[in-house]
């Protein structure tokens, strides 16, 4: 899956190894140029940003060494949000690579449905997250509240819900919305994942008496490898970013109770007005990501070479 | 689509580099939202402002409340400051340390309508930074049909009647006595108004935070035993400003504390709640809590502004503030009058209801205007809400809360 | 799935994973079909007393929804054909070419994504203010491309990857030049990933309400997003009902747009054509 192979690579018409090097290079000029233009400055900025000495309205006073990252370690709140961060990554990219995963095989199949049942599941990628926030917000309040409403008419619930107005339980809730938006990825990836393998290999492995459990574990897992990688990596970098779901729920409250770094690097910049803070903790977020995604990148170059 | 905008770009370019010569200036201006009325009303005045004004062109900009902080960043930022903007009045220290906001060098003739009290806000040593844009204050809200089902005749005056009386409404069945906030902006404001109730201050005489005081301990075990006893409505934390404010429009909430808006509110979305207006209830002083909203300036530095520009800013902020563009404001957003003439318009002398509100003036205390104060207000906030959620014991959380609000303060 | 209990679960799956994503939609229908008065009548009715289409109406005539949403529509598609015109070759390029720093392509591109706009608004804004793009479409296009690289690339580069180069070395070997082998045999077989890689670039661009606030300043230039959100971020006022109508109608013609889409997530390969 290297290219074509050494034979073909020589009967080929007009390309020798260093032309194909530049042809590539020139096939992937413009994506580098775009991202150099437009995010490059910016990142550049926030690096010396954490470096620097701000003032209230976000401009540069001088070079500040380490002070800024010394004192978000010093500060209780954001190692809080730091460790709960990560619990939140983990419930939402494990709970949704399970569901997706599950949802993605019972889709292989021939099911009845099998179109609406996908159309469904599409459905949360064409809101914005933002909106998906709101209306679950809209759905489990206490106050006007449908649900609420209805389940202490029953007599289910004494008091109306308050998801939000407690650490724990609002977590829960943006734990869900969270997985809920992250399906439609997911599982698009694994399906289209799953589609790709050929179905030779799938038929000679169930002519050799593989079913089930071990026809998944031995024949599609392998070939699935790659797409899920895809997936592990872009969700973990999107939940552990990921912004709108609290920020819209509990703001990071109550008492920093939801309190994730994203939200708390947001209220450092934009309330408390300490830009150098805030560069600092996006530079801590990105060393924590890459640290990851090259972890990643090693366990996958690893498991093609095997 | 994208050359028809590159283009459509260039040629307005091209054609306002012929024309521009004569310079038409451009005045920005940056408001928030308060409600659907906010923007129409600028426009309007825009548009008839640009009519007397055939070479100013005013550019409005509206956003939400919640970012209009992070706009305004980005905006200075870049250098692209909007000319005049309307900003929480607690940002201005920050704007004035950072060198970014205009001393607004107005005739007295402009100055003196104002209502004294209302332009202490801005006047930071000695110069003005901006105009109170909106003025409000706060009363006790309370609902005359529940009174009358739990058998109270008069809204409460000290905290013992305000608890007192928020325990017979929340005996009626669905009915909650007294709305607690404790969650979002101004969490913290609900408990000053116990806090200046008890005879205590934010900040010190000694510069240090105004918790390690007896006034602070006697609020929060207050505000908390409320809570114990259930005669506030249930999950305080996840209850904002304008929740208690549904809950009183469905009926279901005795009293709240809450602005001027509060009557055209009801007026819309709940015209058949019979209510009243009263002062807070305060335990040794009777106090409520005014607040503006500051219309200002920015500097040059960061808007690239003419001198030309800043001129014909300043006539349009002049303009607005005519008594009829005033009075018109007034009466769509329901805040109060900032100008003596307006304050004289029979359309506010008239009105009882808010009337009720101006009577309270007299007490009103402001928050105190000092650089950090959104760090002090979080921290405050995060006080309150581990205490309303049982998280921290009331002497305790003031303690570290103080101790924490001092290291800021020294900042 | 011959066993019909292993298929009842999955059917059981199915259906509550779809109750819990269609849960809010249905009400928001409901709330988007109330009066104003209606929407904090307590206790809540579960049907509106009379199916107000007012609401959606007044999302024409009050913030001119239409207009935002054609913003949207231009704005978001053309990013996303920007993204895909740019990641394709890119991704080829990692896919079938050999060159120094291949392993590493896509580890770079994925650094992009890991600043998430919120984070790097400030120095985003200065960039778009020193192109002179304040308030123009063009710098939420460019954003939403760039931001889209990384994924695109990588899922594009990885579908390729399982297409059999022996493919369009048969086709090489009929005669074909490079490119037509590229273009008559490799893209169609290339379309599920692309489908995708363009699906998630759409999403990405249309839920985008960061960049979309702090580039675009008139009302004329708002995305569908953005004017939702003005909506509802009235500091004293929000109304509800108009908040959920126009969720509903944001979200509709993404839904139709994947109702005809979806069939080439599950397209399989073109039988024999390995042979």
């Amino acid at each position: 899956m290297k290219g074509p192979p050494l034979a073909a690579r020589r009967s080929r018409p007009t390309a020798t190894a260093i032309n194909e090097q530049a042809f590539a290079y020139l096939l992937l000029a413009p994506a580098f140029l775009l991202a150099i233009a437009v995010v490059g400055y910016p990142i550049l900025n926030t690096i010396v940003t954490a470096f620097s000495k701000t003032n209230a309205v976000g401009q540069l006073a001088g070079p500040a060494g380490f002070a800024n990252f010394r004192q978000i370690f010093s500060d209780p709140i954001f190692l809080q949000a730091l460790w709960r961060t990560a619990l939140w990554t983990l419930w939402v990219v494990g709970l949704t690579t399970i569901v997706s995963m599950l949802l993605a095989l019972i889709l292989y199949e021939d099911l009845r449905g099998k179109r609406v049942f996908q159309l469904i599941l599409l459905i949360p990628w064409a809101t914005s997250v933002t909106m998906t926030t709101i209306a679950w917000m809209w759905t489990i309040n206490g106050q006007v509240g449908l649900i609420s409403n209805t389940l202490q008419v029953w007599g289910w619930i004494p008091e109306p819900l308050g998801f939000l107005a407690r650490g724990p339980s609002a977590l829960v809730v943006a734990i869900a919305i969270g997985i809920v938006v992250s399906i439609p990825f997911t599982t698009s990836v694994l399906v289209s994942g799953l589609h790709s393998i050929p179905e030779e290999i799938l038929e000679a492995g169930v002519l050799d008496g593989a079913f089930g459990w071990a026809r998944f574990r031995y024949l599609m897992m392998p070939m699935l490898g790659p797409f899920l990688t895809i997936t592990l990596v872009i969700n973990l970098i999107n939940v552990f970013n990921s912004f709108p779901i609290i920020w819209t729920l509990t703001q990071g409250g109550p008492a920093h109770g939801t309190e994730v770094v994203v939200t708390y690097l947001y209220t450092t910049a934009f309330r408390f007005n300490e830009f150098g803070q805030a560069a600092a903790m996006s530079l801590i977020t990105f060393i924590i990501l890459l640290a990851l995604s090259i972890a990643f990148s090693v366990q996958t170059m690893r498991t093609r070479l095997s | 689509m994208k050359r028809r905008h590159s283009l459509a770009m260039l040629l307005g370019l091209a054609l306002s580099m012929v024309l521009g010569l004569a310079s038409a200036t451009t005045v920005t201006v940056e408001i928030p939202k308060y409600s659907d009325a906010t923007k129409p009303f600028f426009e309007a005045a825009a548009k008839a402002f640009m009519q007397d004004h055939p070479d100013i062109k005013i550019n409005i900009q509206e956003t939400s409340w919640d970012n209009l902080h992070q706009v305004l960043v980005t905006d200075i930022a870049a250098k692209k400051a909007p000319d005049i903007s309307i900003i929480g009045t607690r940002w201005l220290p920050e704007y004035i340390s950072s060198d970014v906001a205009m001393p607004l060098a107005l005739p007295s003739s402009f100055t003196d309508r104002f209502i004294p009290a209302f332009l202490t806000p801005s006047s930071i040593q000695g110069q003005l930074y901006g105009l109170p844009w909106a003025a409000s204050d706060r009363a006790l809200i309370y609902n005359k049909d529940l009174f009358k089902q739990a058998g109270i005749t008069d809204p409460p005056k000290t905290w013992d009647e305000l608890q007192a009386d928020a325990a017979k409404i929340a005996k009626l069945p669905g009915r909650y006595g007294f709305g607690l906030q404790g969650s979002q902006i101004e969490t913290d404001v609900y408990y000053y108004y116990f806090l200046w109730g008890a005879g205590g201050e934010i900040v010190g005489a000694d510069g240090k935070s105004g918790l390690h005081s007896q006034a602070a301990s006697d609020a929060l075990t207050y505000l908390k035993g409320l809570v114990d006893a259930k005669v506030v409505e249930p999950n305080v934390t996840s209850n904002t400003r304008e929740d208690l404010r549904t809950l009183f429009g469905q009926g279901r909430l005795g009293m709240f504390i809450y602005l001027p808006p509060i009557i055209g509110w009801l007026k819309d979305n709940a015209p058949n709640i019979d209510y009243g207006i009263a002062p807070l209830p305060y335990k040794t002083t009777p106090v409520t809590y005014a607040v503006t909203d500051t219309i200002m300036m920015y500097k040059p530095s960061v808007t690239g502004a003419s001198d030309q520009q800043v001129k014909d800013a300043q006539a349009f902020l002049e303009y607005i503030f005519s008594k009829d563009n005033r009075v018109n404001y007034n009466k769509q957003e329901g805040f109060l009058p900032v100008l003596q003439d307006v304050a004289k318009d029979p359309f506010f002398t008239n009105n009882e209801k808010l009337n009720a509100f101006v009577q309270l003036l007299p007490n009103a205390k402001f928050a105190p205007i000092i650089p950090n104060w959104e760090k002090i207000a979080q921290r405050t906030t995060t006080m309150l809400q581990n205490v309303y959620l049982g998280k921290e014991q009331p002497q305790p959380a003031l303690d570290a809360a103080a101790s924490d609000i001092d290291a800021i303060l020294q900042q | 799935m011959r066993n019909p209990i292993v298929k009842g679960l999955a059917y059981a799956f199915l259906t509550i994973i779809s109750i819990v994503i269609l849960l809010p939609y249905l009400i928001m229908l409901i709330t988007s079909l109330k009066t104003r008065q209606e929407v904090f009548a307590f206790p809540p009715p579960w049907i509106p007393k009379s199916f107000y289409i007012g609401n959606f109406i007044d999302l024409f005539t009050k913030v001119e929804f239409g207009h935002a949403m054609l913003n949207s529509i231009i704005a978001v598609g053309s990013a996303t054909i920007l993204t895909l015109l740019i990641a394709t070759p890119a991704a080829y390029a990692i896919a079938r070419l050999r060159f120094r720093g291949r392993n590493w392509v896509v580890s770079i591109f994925l650094v992009t994504q890991m600043f998430k706009p919120v984070v790097i608004i400030v120095g985003m804004f200065q960039v778009m203010v020193f192109y002179h793009l304040l308030d123009n479409l063009v710098s939420v296009i460019l954003a939403y491309a760039t931001f889209n690289l990384a994924f695109s690339i990588w899922m594009l580069s990885s579908y390729f990857q399982t297409i059999p180069p022996a493919i369009e070395e048969a086709a090489w070997i009929d005669g074909a030049s490079r490119w037509t082998a590229i273009r008559t045999i490799f893209v169609p077989m290339a379309r599920p990933g692309m489908v995708v890689a363009f699906l998630f670039s759409f999403v990405a661009g249309w839920n985008d309400l960061v960049l979309a606030l702090s580039f675009l300043r008139s009302s004329g230039n708002y995305t569908a997003t953005l004017d939702i959100f003005s909506l509802v971020s009235g500091q004293y006022v929000v109304e509800w009902q108009l908040v959920m109508a126009a969720v509903l109608m944001a979200t509709v013609p993404v839904v139709i747009m994947f109702g005809f889409v979806q069939r080439y997530f599950v397209e399989g390969f073109t039988a024999g054509a390995v042979r």
